[in-house]
């Protein structure tokens, strides 16, 4: 991810941003306009996820977005896969995980009735995602979602998987499910509460697995950055928060193109299906548990 | 440079909420309230909302009275359980989602009937809930104005805007109010005049909402009304 414009100075990143106009934010499907709504509020960088692949045509929306960080290289995207449609998430998978752009794969509750992602289904599409050694979002709105995203990390273990939205209005238990796996890590998003901070600080023993996240246009991203001027965050805290820990996370480098993403020799992905979530073979040195 | 408006938050609380608790007392909000120097501010006590209106709303009274700085005007919570005393009430609330019960519900227009034409915040939360509101205010004859609050997203905005298009008494706080475009739409639709800015601070944060408010794209003078000077009016009285 190359920093936008004039913002090339901002740590800000938000790592989970939505692509697609609505009745209110017209203008959410262009991106000078989306780019130049992030800059005034202060953000450097942004991963794209695309509204029509998340509620209507996975394939559509992807093409659409890929095209749009093409010409718009200051942007990242998540590639949204489905679970019941494999077939066409693992072409896409194929087509755009090994560039740079794409930051990883995000998975969404069933757009029609809500259910939110779990293990056994999602298991085949999260398993062909590995091998990519990027990072898996999941929407996590709920308690219920959450315990489905922790048991994902737990099974997944070599992964990092970011729970966005932070288990809404139920966001203890969201974090209470975060500081038992290290490979787990939190979104802001959700709900605009500025004790989930307080408590998530606490309980993870620091802030590094919290990533500053916006869900824009749902939500102005303007908002979960004033959700933290509520708090007595330290200088070094609310940094890491709003974009040194996506930096540390993603492999970004301000003003660089990303690395290569490692890649798993197919060989290796059925020992990895062995691996249970432990520090040494989830984080790199950056991420070592905060005594 | 634009002179900065006086911030007023027409929708503040204060004391524990269940049932994690909290702190007794406004200081926390004060604290909060001066922390985003704000001036003044509409506030309730948890315990009139969660547990005891008569009680919550004694409470709520005693402490405003005690704060000079910021100021604290009382929220009085209406009882559909018919326990609340409203006499000397300046500003009226209603919450229904948060207390379970509908907007069309006879116990609340029975205390809309007694109640003075003082301002109503009327909670607005479920799809469906502003439009019972519509019908509530004129089953009742109720006659003061009306702020809805607790819109949430493009459904209960859209329901929201649809309601007040025609009437003129009834405001939005942008207390649920949380998207992109969101405010601008509302100033658009119905005038700077009838947004109200209010937090539900600190249950949520005060900060959000004010970020929220501050990049929306108003003019400075509709920013100004709606961070403070529509509150001001409406609780000093005037209506238009």
């Amino acid at each position: 991810m190359i920093p936008m414009g004039d913002a090339a100075e901002l740590p800000i990143v938000d790592v989970h941003c939505g692509w697609g106009a609505t009745s209110f934010a017209p203008g959410w499907e262009d991106a000078e306009y989306v780019g130049g709504a992030l800059r005034a509020r202060g953000i450097g960088g942004a991963f794209l996820a695309s509204d029509l692949a998340r509620h209507f045509d996975p394939i559509s929306g992807n093409e659409q977005v890929a095209q749009t960080i093409g010409e718009h290289p200051h942007f990242s995207a998540w590639l949204v896969v489905h679970p019941d449609r494999p077939l066409d998430a693992h072409a896409q998978m194929r087509r755009f995980l090994y560039g740079d752009q794409f930051v990883g794969c995000a998975l969404y509750p069933d757009p029609a009735t809500g259910r939110p992602i779990t293990l056994e289904g999602a298991h085949d599409i999260v398993n062909a995602f590995r091998r990519f050694g990027k990072p898996l979002l999941i929407e996590t709105p709920n308690a219920e979602a959450m315990h489905h995203a922790a048991r994902i990390a737990q099974e997944m273990g070599n992964m990092r998987i970011v729970a966005s939205g932070m288990g809404g209005a139920e966001w203890r238990e969201a974090v209470d499910l975060a500081a038992h796996l290290s490979n787990l890590y939190l979104d802001i998003s959700g709900a605009l509460v500025p004790d989930k901070i307080d408590y998530a600080a606490r309980a993870l023993h620091g802030v590094r697995k919290l990533l500053f996240a916006s869900g824009a246009p749902q939500t102005d991203p303007a908002a979960v950055i004033g959700l933290l001027d509520d708090l007595d965050l330290t200088p070094d805290d609310r940094e890491r928060i709003l974009g040194g820990n996506a930096v540390r996370l993603f492999d970004l480098d301000a003003g660089q193109q990303q690395a290569e993403p490692e890649l798993l020799p197919l060989a290796e992905e059925a020992e990895a299906d062995e691996d249970t979530p432990h520090l040494e073979t989830l984080a790199p040195d950056e991420f070592t548990e905060e005594e | 440079m634009p002179e900065l408006p006086e911030l007023f938050d027409i929708l503040t609380l204060f004391g524990p909420v269940p049932p994690h608790g909290g702190e007794q007392g406004t200081a926390g909000l004060v604290a909060l309230l001066t922390r985003h120097k704000i001036s003044g501010a509409a506030a309730l006590s948890t315990r009139a909302l969660y547990h005891d209106a008569a009680r919550g709303n004694r409470e709520t009274r005693t402490a405003c009275a005690e704060v000079s700085a910021p100021r604290l005007v009382p929220l009085t919570v209406l009882d559909p359980g018919g326990g609340g005393d409203t006499t000397g009430a300046r500003f009226l609330a209603a919450f229904p989602a948060t207390q379970g019960w509908p907007v069309r519900y006879a116990p609340l227009a029975a205390a809309l009937r007694s109640s003075p034409a003082v301002p109503l915040l009327l909670e607005v939360g479920r799809p469906g809930d502003a439009t019972d509101a519509t019908a509530l205010l004129r089953d009742t004859g109720f006659a003061g104005p009306v702020v809805l609050a607790g819109i949430k997203g493009a459904v209960g905005l859209s329901e929201a805007l649809a309601v007040a298009r025609d009437q003129e008494r009834i405001h939005l706080a942008t207390d649920g109010l949380r998207g992109l475009g969101e405010i601008e739409t509302a100033v658009a639709a119905l005038g700077a005049r009838r947004i109200v800015f209010g937090s539900g601070a600190p249950r949520v944060s005060l900060g959000a909402a004010l970020a929220i408010a501050r990049q929306a794209t108003l003019s400075d003078e509709d920013r100004a009304l709606v961070l403070g000077g529509n509150a001001r009016r409406l609780l000093q009285g005037g209506t238009e």
